[in-house]
């Protein structure tokens, strides 16, 4: 069974959407990269984040990654606490910890691409 | 082979081969990104056909009411008609029937329904100013409500050094022609759960569509609680209280507060509905859990884009929250 599959597909990636989305709003290291742009489409964006770091079928390349951030001068700051939110919600849904380290990898995987470096 | 008709192109798909894929292999351009259905970027409409149920996944009921669909998730049993999903409508025309202030800084318009809608979409108007030098092309949302109107009812605010909206006050009369194309938007209410509290919240001429959305789901049978919230700076700037009266009068689920953000204090006892005081304290005051409510928006940007993010980390889904941002013109 994959990482996908085992922590519940779909479903579980809808149901992690609005708890991740509420941590990264209320998390003031990051909250301001997501204030000017649509509710709707920011709602999008996380689900095809999460679909991606549970090892879900996506179709980002690194070269989307890095254009995508290129213009918000990222650093490892903002990096860490994206991931810390992750890991938030993921015990929050009672993920098992071995899988949340998994995905935690699987984030890490798209440092460089997402930092521009 | 099912084919797909898209503009004056026609696209033979292969065997299991998605609509997104079958028109990029004919070198038809349409944005795209993820290509598994979560970004949405791909999202055309439908005009004719079965559109599959997997390509509706994750739209919202009103986006679904429109025949949107996701073109990466849609492998179709039969033909489709598609366009893009930002196309837009023909030009209607269409008379002024009644055009008259309904306060000092909004023009009221009545105008022949000349196109199906639900209450709360927008429409654009394109008309030119200045005799005929400036065309101007402007976005008003829809007051009225087809099964009960036989009007499409418009709320001009009215700005200093508005193009349009002085134009309109000052030169527009009945029985002149407007050009209408529409209707737009997804901010509608949508019957998927007649017992969900609804919460509508506008600012100034946000009004409009609010008003729409609470009679259309009033007269579609809606039994949840139905909370309105009209802010304004002034208490002159409140309109259609007559109305909002009448429909607390009708339905006991239907509750309307005014919230007056200036510090007007004879204002406060002019209204058994209003307060004074500012709007987001106000909702946060009375609304601490938005959990499991609808919500629609509308007004300025800035408003839409802080109070569409206070309601959702108070707890409603992002899914349930519709907003209509007002964008300034020049």
């Amino acid at each position: 069974m994959s990482l996908y599959e085992r922590i519940g597909g779909e479903p579980a990636v809808d149901a992690a959407v609005d708890i991740f989305y509420r941590k990264v709003l209320a998390d003031d290291r990051i909250c301001h990269f997501f204030d000017t742009v649509d509710m709707d489409k920011q709602a999008a964006k996380q689900k095809a984040f999460l679909t991606m770091v549970f090892g879900g079928p996506n179709h980002y390349s690194g070269k989307d990654l890095r254009e995508g951030h290129k213009h918000m001068a990222l650093t490892e700051i903002h990096f860490d606490a994206v991931i810390e939110n992750l890991a938030a919600t993921l015990q929050e849904l009672g993920v098992a910890a071995e899988d949340i380290q998994e995905i935690a990898a699987i984030a890490n995987s798209v440092k460089n691409d997402v930092l521009n470096r | 082979m099912v084919e797909i008709r898209f503009g004056e192109h026609t696209v033979l798909l292969n065997e299991g081969e998605s609509v997104l894929d079958g028109c990029l292999r004919n070198g038809l351009h349409i944005p795209h990104g993820c290509k598994s259905g979560a970004c949405q970027s791909c999202m055309l409409i439908a005009d004719e056909g079965n559109i599959p149920v997997t390509a509706q996944k994750g739209l919202k009921n009103t986006e679904k009411d429109l025949r949107y669909f996701l073109s990466c998730q849609c492998i179709p049993q039969n033909t489709l008609h598609i366009r893009q999903a930002n196309q837009m409508q023909d030009i209607q025309h269409s008379r002024v029937l009644a055009h008259g202030l309904i306060n000092k800084t909004v023009l009221q318009l009545r105008l022949e329904p000349v196109f199906t809608y639900k209450p709360g979409q927008y429409l654009n108007i394109w008309q030119k100013v200045d005799n005929e030098k400036t065309e101007c092309v402007r976005s008003y949302s829809i007051a009225s409500v087809p099964e009960i109107d036989d009007f499409i009812e418009l709320h001009i605010k009215i700005i200093d050094s508005g193009k349009f909206s002085q134009w309109a006050k000052n030169h527009l009369r009945i029985g002149d022609t407007l050009q209408l194309q529409g209707p737009l938007g997804q901010c509608f209410y949508a019957a998927e759960n007649p017992e969900q509290p609804l919460l509508l919240i506008g600012v100034g001429t946000g009004l409009a569509p609010l008003i729409g959305i609470a009679r259309d789901a009033l007269q579609k049978g809606h039994s949840g609680k139905i909370d309105l919230i009209h802010a304004a700076r002034e208490a002159h700037s409140f309109y259609l209280q007559n109305e909002l009266g009448n429909l607390v009068r009708d339905y006991p689920q239907f509750n309307i507060t005014y919230v007056c953000q200036a510090d007007d204090q004879t204002a406060a006892s002019a209204s058994p509905y209003r307060v004074n005081g500012d709007v987001y304290a106000y909702v946060k005051q009375h609304f601490p859990s938005t959990k499991g409510m609808k919500v629609y928006v509308c007004g300025a940007a800035s408003f839409v884009r802080k109070i569409s993010k206070q309601v959702f980390l108070s707890g409603a889904s992002s899914r349930d929250i519709h907003a209509d941002s007002f964008l300034p013109c020049s």
